[in-house]
């Protein structure tokens, strides 16, 4: 069927892709991440490190203002017109309207309440995806510790978190100043993340409940110990759940264009 | 001769609808009188933002609602997960994870053989007001409401729960299963076994949900109570737990996990808050026969219950009348483990509930009961 | 005497039922399992652009007006898939001749990498199925997982560039609401057919009553 409307529609997004993503994200430049390996608390075979190919990856959660901008040229994922097959209730509910995060929700601070589907969307008409869940987790242990002393510490700092975390969500991206090598910050501290596979395969035959922790705790760490409760919690989603702990970030398969987009 | 063909054709023919209706219902069977087999837990998505606490029989510690019929009852309880921000200890306060916002949670009252339809929807994502009771509220919500003693404020801290009754004899893949902020949970089970059992959270890591305060106990009595011998004249509830807590950034304390992992608590209470047996003390008079129905929720420690000044005249271990024991100074229970202990009071005065294992009661597990005169 | 046999006749039939009623059907698990999903709505709300083996591109939702049965597969995939689609196939062909014109069927490939749309005209062919009614189909790689996602069929993309995936083919009635799924592999298709037989007689029947209040 020839549809003019969509021929025009078609050029245009070829031209805004072509001069630059979505205006707002591209305010953040991806980081590049290598190839390597890494010790999940979920193997694929048990003892062996998980191999991730190189990709790119957020420095920085997708913060109020990048959704709002979204929002503006897809507003079918705005609030009010949201289909009851892509969120729960409670989506977007803290913001002040439709395309409006207000002045309680700072324009840095990360968003949330929203859905797998919205951040699915979002993240597709960037350019790119949700990482997978083995992205996100080998991004996250790329830190820098001076020794297993002080990684210990920080994992404390994690459960504590885990058990404490505000919902305020008040503080701006990249102010927790946990940033692993590569620069990408925040993944701990800030936000609980939507990963493209939030419910790994290799999880179905774990049943949430006691022991898996005992399962999982296969690497003897504290920080697996707190990766643990990270995957519980993200395998306890649906692709529907909304809460005030969970946003997210894009990943890139391949370098964006990074063009100076302060004109919206 | 007819009138016994039509007597066979009537008997066969309600011999096969009974037959059609067994077999249409669930797999549920009965072995020495208990039953087994309940149906599939239902989860599902409701708007549902009523009172986090629903069920005639449900009471906040240490009261326990008397029950009131005869027979077995099918009841319809509700008992949501939610944050709150609640007092355990002077000037100790910290932001919780509960079921129906205290900590330990509600008391629930069955007999046993009751049939229980429970309801729980994961609010940790919603400010849930306990304090303000409306007309469905169980007898809970009205006592919280007069009796703020831990000055319980609504929060939110969205995290996955799910609920495990020791009570109930279910496939914990099932019923005991984790869900998400939002998502609300549905499954019947009987409560096939007298005695108290205590209630919790299963979602992984147990300890830190036990620990953060999603716990409670729920009291089966047993059909044909404890002895014929004497009538009780009070009846209590007492639950110990430990909290693994160390000061925040700001004012609340927050979860130690390093305390937690070592069982090493900063505070061991009985019934959620270091002074509250205390300030508020059980009362009796002297010559009265008190039954303290008693848990010791741990997470990890273990009670070693004892009533200074007082010997308990008859233990039942675990709260079922077949384990009665005789004269018991000190009783050991290990996490998760329960009694029913009566007691004669002796005399008018002071009496200290209390865990001899003396590190537990200098952190705070101590109580006080005080007797009046005999009357 | 005859009562008597019948009486007992119906006694069987009534035990045979409950017995049936209270057994579960086992389904090979070997694969990926699939999640549960509602079917209460439409899965057309996606507004994804999606391109068929014959180059053109579609919208989900101008599929709406007639059954679709849907399954997720990739070319690549020598063992599993072929019995998908052959699965698929199964559900079409046991369709009544006379109404399997207001059948489609949507083969979705995993695979957005390697199975461009001449790669799937070339499949399309190879397995006698490029007919009107079948759309083997790719689109942006978030659609497919939005979409597997309203569908509850799971996929990760392995290593070698193989996909491990849930075997599943799923009927949408005319709305796009998810109404039947075939779990596993070589499921039967009696029940799925019967269903879409009747739907397309029942929407037939309002169309044409329709037609007669104008």
């Amino acid at each position: 069927m020839y549809h003019p409307l969509k021929y025009i529609t078609l050029m245009l997004a070829a031209a805004v892709l072509l001069f630059g993503s979505p205006a707002a994200h591209a305010q953040q430049s991806a980081a590049s991440i290598p190839e390597g390996e890494f010790h999940s608390v979920l193997p694929e075979i048990e003892g062996e490190p998980i191999t991730v190919s190189a990709f790119h990856l957020d420095r920085t959660a997708v913060t109020n203002a990048e959704f709002a901008e979204f929002l503006k040229e897809n507003s079918r994922w705005s609030r009010s017109q949201i289909p009851a097959i892509f969120t729960r209730d409670g989506y977007l509910r803290h913001w002040k309207s439709d395309l409006e995060p207000g002045p309680e929700n700072p324009d840095d601070a990360p968003v949330t309440r929203v859905s797998w589907f919205a951040a699915n969307a979002y993240c597709g008409a960037a350019g790119g995806r949700l990482p997978t869940l083995n992205e996100w987790e080998y991004s996250a242990q790329l830190m820098e510790f001076d020794d297993p002393a002080d990684m210990n510490a920080f994992a404390y700092e994690l459960m504590g978190w885990y058990s404490a975390v505000s919902t305020d969500n008040k503080n701006a991206v990249g102010s927790t100043g946990i940033e692993n090598r590569f620069g990408v910050k925040d993944q701990f501290g800030l936000i609980m993340e939507w990963v493209e596979d939030f419910e790994p395969p290799v999880g179905t035959d774990i049943s949430l409940d006691c022991g898996t922790v005992g399962r999982m705790q296969q690497l003897g760490s504290v920080y697996s110990y707190a990766a643990s409760v990270r995957y519980i919690t993200r395998m306890s989603f649906n692709a529907k759940t909304v809460t005030g702990m969970v946003g997210f970030r894009c990943a890139y398969d391949s370098p964006l264009q990074q063009e100076n987009q302060k004109a919206l | 001769m007819y009138l016994s063909n039509k007597f066979f054709t009537l008997f066969i023919a309600i011999f096969l609808v009974g037959f059609a209706i067994s077999t249409a219902q669930t797999s549920e069977y009965t072995i020495d009188g208990m039953t087994f087999g309940m149906p599939e837990a239902e989860v599902f998505t409701e708007d549902y933002d009523g009172p986090p606490v629903v069920g005639e029989y449900i009471t906040m510690l240490p009261n326990l609602a008397p029950l009131d019929y005869e027979g077995n009852k099918h009841h319809e309880i509700r008992l949501d997960a939610m944050v709150q921000e609640i007092e355990v200890a002077d000037g100790v306060r910290y932001r919780a994870w509960t079921f129906g916002g205290t900590v330990p949670g509600p008391v629930i009252h069955v007999k046993e053989g009751d049939r229980i339809t429970f309801t729980m929807k994961n609010r940790s994502d919603e400010m849930v007001t306990i304090t303000e009771p409306g007309a469905e509220a169980s007898p809970f919500l009205n006592q919280v409401a007069n009796n703020n003693f831990m000055d319980a404020k609504p929060g939110i801290m969205p995290m996955p729960h799910s609920m495990d009754f020791h009570a109930g004899t279910v496939a914990k893949d099932d019923k005991w299963r984790t869900i998400a902020p939002g998502e609300t949970i549905k499954f019947d089970w009987v409560a096939n076994y007298a005695g108290s059992y205590i209630y919790h959270c299963g979602t992984p890591s147990v300890l830190m949900h036990t620990a953060m305060g999603q716990h409670g106990v729920v009291v089966v009595s047993p059909k044909d109570g404890y002895t014929d011998d004497y009538e009780v004249d009070r009846e209590f509830v007492v639950v110990q737990s430990e909290y693994y807590l160390k000061k925040g950034a700001g004012d609340l304390y927050t979860y130690d996990y390093e305390a937690a992992q070592t069982v090493n608590p900063s505070h061991v209470v009985f019934n959620g808050h270091q002074t509250i047996l205390h300030d508020q003390p059980l009362e009796a008079n002297a010559g009265e026969r008190v039954r303290i129905h008693f848990s010791n929720n741990g997470p990890s420690g273990t009670s070693s219950f004892h009533v200074i000044g007082a010997i308990f005249d008859r233990v039942w271990m675990e709260g079922h009348p077949f384990n009665e024991m005789r004269g018991m100074q000190t009783v050991l229970l290990g996490a998760s483990g329960s009694a029913t202990m009566d007691l004669i009071v002796p005399e008018e005065g002071k009496y200290t509930l209390i865990d001899h294992e003396f590190a537990d009661a200098e952190k705070g597990a101590t109580g006080t009961l005080k007797a009046g005169a005999k009357k | 005497m005859e009562k008597i046999i019948s009486i007992y006749a119906l006694i069987f039939l009534i035990s045979g039922f409950g017995v049936i009623q209270a057994q579960h059907s086992h389904q090979n698990h070997n694969a990926m399992d699939t999640k549960e999903v509602s079917s209460e709505h439409s899965v057309y709300h996606t507004q994804a652009e999606w391109t068929n083996h014959r180059n053109e591109t579609f919208l989900l939702h101008e599929l709406k007006g007639k059954p679709v049965i849907v399954t997720m597969f990739y070319g690549n995939c020598t063992q599993v898939c072929p019995i998908l689609i052959r699965d698929a196939n199964r559900v079409f062909t046991a369709v009544d001749s006379s109404l399997r014109n207001d059948v489609q069927v949507l083969a979705i490939t995993f695979d957005t990498k390697n199975d461009t749309p001449e790669i799937l005209k070339a499949y399309a062919n190879k397995k006698e199925l490029n007919i009107p009614q079948w759309h083997f189909v790719t689109g942006p790689d978030a659609a497919i997982r939005e979409l597997a996602m309203m569908l509850g069929v799971q996929y990760s993309k392995k290593s070698d560039g193989h996909f491990a995936h849930s075997n599943l083919v799923t009927v949408l009635d005319s709305k796009g609401r998810i109404v039947h799924r075939l779990e596993g592999l070589n499921q039967p298709v009696d029940e799925a057919a019967h269903w879409i037989e009747n739907h397309i007689l029942k929407t037939k029947n309002e169309n044409l009553s329709h037609k007669h209040h104008k």
